[in-house]
């Protein structure tokens, strides 16, 4: 905008009111979004070779997950962690891997602190493969290790992991 | 041209009035050649026209930046021939401070409604007045939120 001396005006514009003038730009704009969703996925994963369990969790949550992971890892169970990073692109393609690539793997259990913001997600992701089991607290209520252990445990029973019954018969830890 | 004029005599009337030195009234040059998107009856097309007729007699076309107001004439850069941009709703005079600033040597104007102008952005124009802008503020008072339905902007419909 120098003043239209001697050329065409120019006009700064993001206004699109006409409807062919609107799905041009929604078209480009869901181009972008492929572009976005093909560069920009992130996660990480933690324990996952040999898991029976997989806690999907982000943020703080995913926090205190990995310390319940760890702690039932050092104790022999077969538990893993799968970080969303981004959560929008979601690792959709890697979940479902987990799920179709690793045998290992029949139960998951997504962990949050709202009412399960990301749950469908993961269950669309998983599909029916494996039972998709969820564990929320909310109000900024943060879960701690214990709780998230006690629920992975349930989750190893509902299983019948053997690695849960030979720890049993070792005595190591209380079942609650 | 597409005439309905038919005798000779409405012939000659009609080339009369189109020669150059008769020409009395035409589209101003700094309006451009387009349909309006205005409704029947809303002052805009007038009121476009009047500034349009002035930019022209003053000879600034080149040189003015137009910033467009939120509602109906938002697309007041479809219709003025110069530089334009959007602001936000009711900041026109906010965003013509900072084009001025960066181009002083231009005629920067605002064309708002008083939806635009005087219920929403009534801060930024009591403002930009306070600092003493060195900008032009068209203000076109037709008591309308015509894009949203024709509903009345508060600070300006009592009397209505």
């Amino acid at each position: 905008m120098t003043g239209a001396n001697g050329r065409p005006r120019n006009v700064i514009s993001s206004l699109f009111l006409g409807a062919d003038q609107l799905e041009e730009l929604n078209l480009r704009l869901q181009d972008k979004l492929l572009v976005i969703q093909q560069n920009e996925i992130r996660y990480e994963q933690q324990f996952i070779d040999g898991a029976e369990v997989v806690v999907v969790a982000f943020g703080t949550a995913a926090r205190v997950a990995q310390t319940s992971v760890q702690r039932m890892r050092r104790a022999g169970l077969p538990v893993g962690l799968f970080r969303p990073i981004s959560l929008w692109p979601f690792p959709e393609k890697e979940l479902a891997q987990l799920t179709q690539h690793i045998p290992s793997v029949r139960s998951i259990l997504v962990v949050e602190m709202n009412a399960g913001q990301m749950y469908h997600d993961v269950r669309e992701a998983v599909g029916h493969r494996v039972p998709v089991n969820f564990k929320g607290r909310m109000g900024g209520s943060v879960p701690l290790p214990d709780e998230i252990e006690k629920e992975l445990r349930n989750q190893l029973r509902l299983i019948d992991s053997p690695a849960l019954l030979r720890e049993a018969k070792n005595g190591q830890y209380a079942y609650n | 041209m597409v005439s309905m004029l038919t005798t000779e005599a409405e012939l000659e009337l009609q080339e009369e009035c189109t020669r150059e030195e008769t020409l009395v009234y035409h589209r101003p040059d700094s309006l451009a050649d387009v349909y309006t998107h205005y409704c029947p009856g809303c002052t805009h097309g007038t009121a476009h026209r009047l500034v349009a007729e002035v930019i022209d007699e003053l000879g600034i076309r080149d040189d003015t930046i137009l910033v467009a107001s939120v509602g109906c004439s938002v697309f007041a850069y479809n219709y003025f021939d110069v530089d334009a941009c959007e602001a936000a709703h009711g900041r026109a005079p906010a965003m013509a401070t900072g084009v001025k600033r960066v181009h002083p040597d231009k005629i920067v104007f605002t064309y708002q409604g008083d939806g635009d102008l005087a219920s929403i952005g009534m801060g930024e124009i009591m403002h930009a007045a306070a600092r003493g802008e060195n900008i032009t503020t068209i203000f076109l008072n037709n008591a309308t939120y015509g894009m949203t339905g024709g509903r009345w902007p508060r600070p300006v419909c009592r009397d209505r």
